[in-house]
């Protein structure tokens, strides 16, 4: 399995207060990864800067042999694509406007055009209202939306930050099970959670962050078996 | 066919739709608000009389150059000051058309100073400006149903998630700022052509004022609302003459009133559409029908 995405070393700040400690971890080609931590671990600030919202004091981010792009859209461009929190779709613009946001990088016509197919397949219920304002949807079909959206960039590395925040158990385990059809499709997953257990068990690898340090990290089923530790720091 | 008055009304109904129209795009599809216009309108108005004038350059090449002028102007403004948000941006824009006219004034060995600048042919008929408005509006229909116009649609329903989707936001802004000047340009340039005589008042903070409160009656994010905004603002004066003198005070009563009673604006994000109007004519039809 060859290293698709390498942070070494990065860390972070707001003005003074630093956010992320020295942060290293891998991601490899086709593997599903979770941050797990609590509230203020330093999860989202990771994507921020991985996304390069956020600009990093110290460290080396690489992704596909390369060092990562130094803008956002940039970033985009070179196969890497973020989930955001809170959905952030656009309110006032139909589904398939959002869609085609998505893609608004792409030029290849028969591509987009078979990467809205797939994703209607994916997500039947976005079919159905694709020509409705994002801002009508319910929460689950925001979250899928945004889902959608971020796979009309055809990613290589699909990066989603807290994909249950705000969803009914059921509709969290309609979205994780799709993310991992979209990984047997050949999408690298990074996935940022609270929701612990539930991220547990689509999960390949799994680091675990408190404090802007990753304080532990191993395959997903070490975790699962250890309550105890699922208990201290994540509380799931 | 058109008497002079006639004349007049169109002309300055079609170079402020132009105008007009750049706005709508910056402010309406981008949400980016500038009180700075004017300025552009003032440099393209300068810019082609002065290339008409003394460099005797023919008539449509000289608005080219007014127009492209305010385009080159923006391009530098913008560089330094499109990152800045909401008010700060609107802020600078104000402080840039103030000194704009302020300039003008100034250098009177090139424009006139605030005696004016005067001797401009007159080119733009009726004719003239009615051709430049509809090619305005067909270019920024086709912008703003461009890919580039989603993406400032994108941006203005939600920068975090357009940035993240891979809009170069920065770039799309300074594009639409550049847009807008291209085309406030272009309307002074017909304008100093219509008047033969401009001086640097005309284009003052009320001008800027002006033309937003046009574009957020029309309806932000509707260019056929600016149609009809531009033809509410320009038009209702000459019918109300003698109230001239109020025309600022009845502008702040419409904004008001828009914002309280239809805060989208006349159009809203809604376009105008024959379809949608002939459906509506025959519903009038059929509910008349029934009553009767």
């Amino acid at each position: 399995m060859s290293e698709l995405l390498n942070v070494s070393h990065i860390s972070a700040a707001y003005g003074g207060i630093r956010a992320l400690r020295d942060v290293s971890l891998t991601i490899g080609e086709g593997e599903i990864v979770s941050v797990l931590g609590a509230n203020g671990a330093g999860k989202s600030t990771l994507l921020k800067c991985l996304s390069r919202e956020m600009r990093i004091t110290e460290g080396e981010i690489r992704f596909a042999g390369r060092p990562l792009a130094a803008k956002p859209y940039a970033v985009v461009e070179s196969g890497m694509v973020i989930v955001p929190e809170g959905r952030q779709i656009f309110t006032k613009l139909t589904v398939r406007e959002n869609l085609m946001i998505g893609c608004c990088q792409r030029r290849d016509k028969e591509g987009i055009a078979k990467d809205e197919e797939r994703v209607y397949t994916l997500f039947p219920r976005l079919l159905e209202r694709r020509d409705q304002y994002g801002g009508l949807l319910s929460g689950g079909e925001q979250q899928m939306l945004a889902i959608a959206r971020g796979l009309m960039a055809r990613p290589k590395l699909m990066m989603l930050d807290e994909p249950s925040l705000g969803l009914a158990p059921i509709i969290v385990s309609q979205i994780l099970d799709i993310l991992k059809d979209i990984n047997s499709g050949g999408t690298t997953i990074l996935l940022v959670e609270q929701n612990a257990r539930k991220a547990l068990s689509i999960s390949d690898r799994v680091y675990l962050m408190n404090v802007g340090s990753i304080i532990r990290e191993g395959p997903a089923e070490a975790f699962r078996n250890d309550d105890s530790l699922v208990n201290a720091y994540l509380g799931g | 066919m058109l008497n002079a008055f006639q004349e007049g009304v169109v002309v300055v109904v079609c170079v402020n739709l132009i105008a007009v129209l750049g706005m709508s795009v910056l402010t309406g599809f981008t949400r980016l608000f500038s009180f700075g216009n004017a300025g552009f309108m003032s440099i393209g108005a300068y810019t082609a009389a002065i290339c008409s004038v003394q460099l005797r350059l023919p008539f449509p090449l000289a608005v080219l150059c007014g127009a492209a002028m305010a385009g080159f102007i923006a391009f530098l403004l913008g560089s330094l000051t499109i990152r800045l948000r909401g008010d700060y941006f609107l802020i600078s824009c104000l402080g840039f058309g103030e000194c704009v006219r302020v300039l003008f004034n100034y250098t009177k060995g090139l424009t006139g100073g605030a005696n004016g600048y005067s001797g401009i042919p007159y080119r733009t008929t009726a004719a003239v400006a009615f051709f430049c408005a509809v090619l305005a509006f067909v270019i920024a229909w086709n912008f703003i149903h461009s890919k580039y116009g989603q993406s400032l649609s994108a941006i203005r329903e939600n920068e975090v998630a357009a940035a993240a989707n891979g809009i170069d936001v920065v770039r799309c802004k300074k594009m639409s700022f550049v847009f807008s000047a291209i085309y406030a340009g272009w309307a002074g340039g017909l304008y100093a052509h219509y008047l033969r005589h401009i001086t640097p008042a005309l284009f003052n903070l009320g001008k800027s004022s002006e033309l937003i409160i046009t574009t957020v009656l029309g309806g932000l994010g509707s260019l056929t609302g600016s149609v009809l905004g531009t033809l509410v603002v320009q038009l209702l004066p000459e019918f109300f003459r003698g109230l001239a003198e109020y025309r600022m005070l009845f502008y702040g009563i419409a904004v008001v009133l828009v914002i309280l009673v239809r805060p989208a604006g006349l159009y809203g994000y809604r376009e105008f559409s024959i379809t949608g109007a002939v459906r509506f004519v025959r519903r009038l039809g059929k509910g008349d029908g029934q009553d009767g």
